[in-house]
């Protein structure tokens, strides 16, 4: 049919102007407090991603060193969709564990997990 | 890997649409009847498609991800275009049925409504739906599909017997194919800068090696179709009677390169590019 190659036609004489733009699936790349550091304990874990995330499918988690989940309740914010952040409750000296996922936009799933300490 | 399958499947079921819609169909044809077979496999593979994503999207198991399901279409960019996708389904299974004017006339907005919801849930969705990148990916699936769709469908209609097709077909089929891998390969190689531009040593990683295999088939699939434009056809259009057997076999290896490459396509689009 005539109007779809035409579609093709238009769509791909639109390309030749296309700018290229640096994108992969969401990896950490600010953490806050950073890994294998010791610091006073922080109020918040923020993480900053390279990707915009999906709210409905990315969390960042907090367990103790005994394993215990301390707190979930992440939230993506909402005028930066690449940062997620998690607040937290006073939390005493000792080891602690952040898990993160993240979700981004064009649906791929990235994990990780990295450790803190509180002095 | 359910959800390689079924983007594999996916791609070779819109390219074989894009393919109906471009090649003139034979006198003797009733495409519109012979489009529910197809249309019902796409609508089938569609929602195992859904199932996959959501499958990795949730890190839960098949059956696990079934609940979360609908949260997924109504709470992500993924669900939106996955439901922009099954309107342009269903429109197409309402035109399939419809009168030959309205499907002339509507038929080629629903399959682009698909190929678009379906081209934006891909790695561009990180540029955005409505970005240069996402109308590269469109443009680049769009000819794809133009090239292969028109190989499938020519060998679909004549493949029982190498007479029942004239000069007139052939020879559209090779202009088509000829435009279309034009257009494959100038979105192919913009999709391919944006994917790597700015990356240390992309070939050492699986998503640069997967692209150098869908470059060599590329380059194989090239060579069968030049060979039957430049070397077969003219023999056919001048009467040659051993042409026409010639040009549809070699439109079958041509065909199963097709098939493959839709593979590699399918891993790469769930492969993580180097960042």
């Amino acid at each position: 049919m005539k109007p779809l190659r035409k579609m093709i036609l238009s769509t791909v004489l639109l390309l030749t102007c296309a700018a290229p733009l640096a994108l992969a699936h969401a990896h950490p790349k600010q953490l806050s407090p950073q890994a294998d550091v010791s610091v006073a304990a922080p109020k918040e874990i923020r993480i900053a991603f390279s990707e915009s995330l999906e709210p409905a499918l990315s969390s960042i988690k907090l367990f103790d060193a005994k394993n215990k989940l301390v707190t979930d309740k992440s939230a993506v914010d909402k005028a930066n969709p690449k940062v997620m952040a998690l607040p937290l409750p006073a939390l005493a000296g000792g080891q602690y564990r952040v898990e993160w996922v993240a979700v981004a936009e064009d649906g791929h799933r990235t994990s990780g997990h990295y450790r803190f300490t509180v002095k | 890997m359910v959800s390689a399958a079924s983007t594999w499947l996916l791609d070779l079921l819109v390219a074989l649409l894009i393919g109906f819609s471009l090649l003139r169909p034979a006198a003797s044809d009733a495409p519109r009847f012979r489009l529910w077979p197809w249309l019902g496999l796409l609508g089938a593979d569609y929602l195992i498609y859904l199932l996959g994503r959501v499958s990795a999207m949730s890190g839960q198991s098949l059956a696990g991800a079934l609940p979360a399901v609908g949260m997924v279409i109504s709470q992500t960019h993924f669900g939106m275009m996955w439901g922009i996708g099954a309107a342009g389904w269903l429109a197409m299974l309402g035109l399939a049925s419809s009168g030959p004017a309205t499907m002339r006339r509507l038929w080629p907005l629903a399959l682009l409504v698909f190929v678009y919801s379906h081209a934006a849930t891909g790695h561009v969705a990180d540029a955005g739906f409505v970005s240069l990148a996402a109308l590269v990916h469109i443009g680049h699936l769009l000819a794809t599909g133009a090239w292969a769709g028109s190989v499938f469908v020519f060998l679909l209609r004549h493949h029982r017997s190498s007479d029942a097709f004239s000069h007139g077909e052939a020879r559209q089929l090779s202009v088509l194919a000829a435009w279309a891998m034009v257009l494959v390969l100038a979105s192919g190689v913009l999709n391919a800068w944006r994917m790597l531009h700015g990356t240390q040593a992309p070939w050492s990683e699986p998503y640069g090696l997967l692209l150098i295999a869908k470059t060599v088939l590329v380059v194989v699939a090239l060579t069968l179709g030049t060979i039957n434009r430049l070397g077969v056809l003219p023999q056919l259009l001048s009467g040659k009677t051993k042409a026409r057997p010639r040009f549809l076999s070699l439109l079958y290896p041509e065909a199963v390169v097709f098939v493959l490459l839709f593979g590699l396509a399918a891993l790469l689009s769930a492969t993580s590019p180097p960042g």
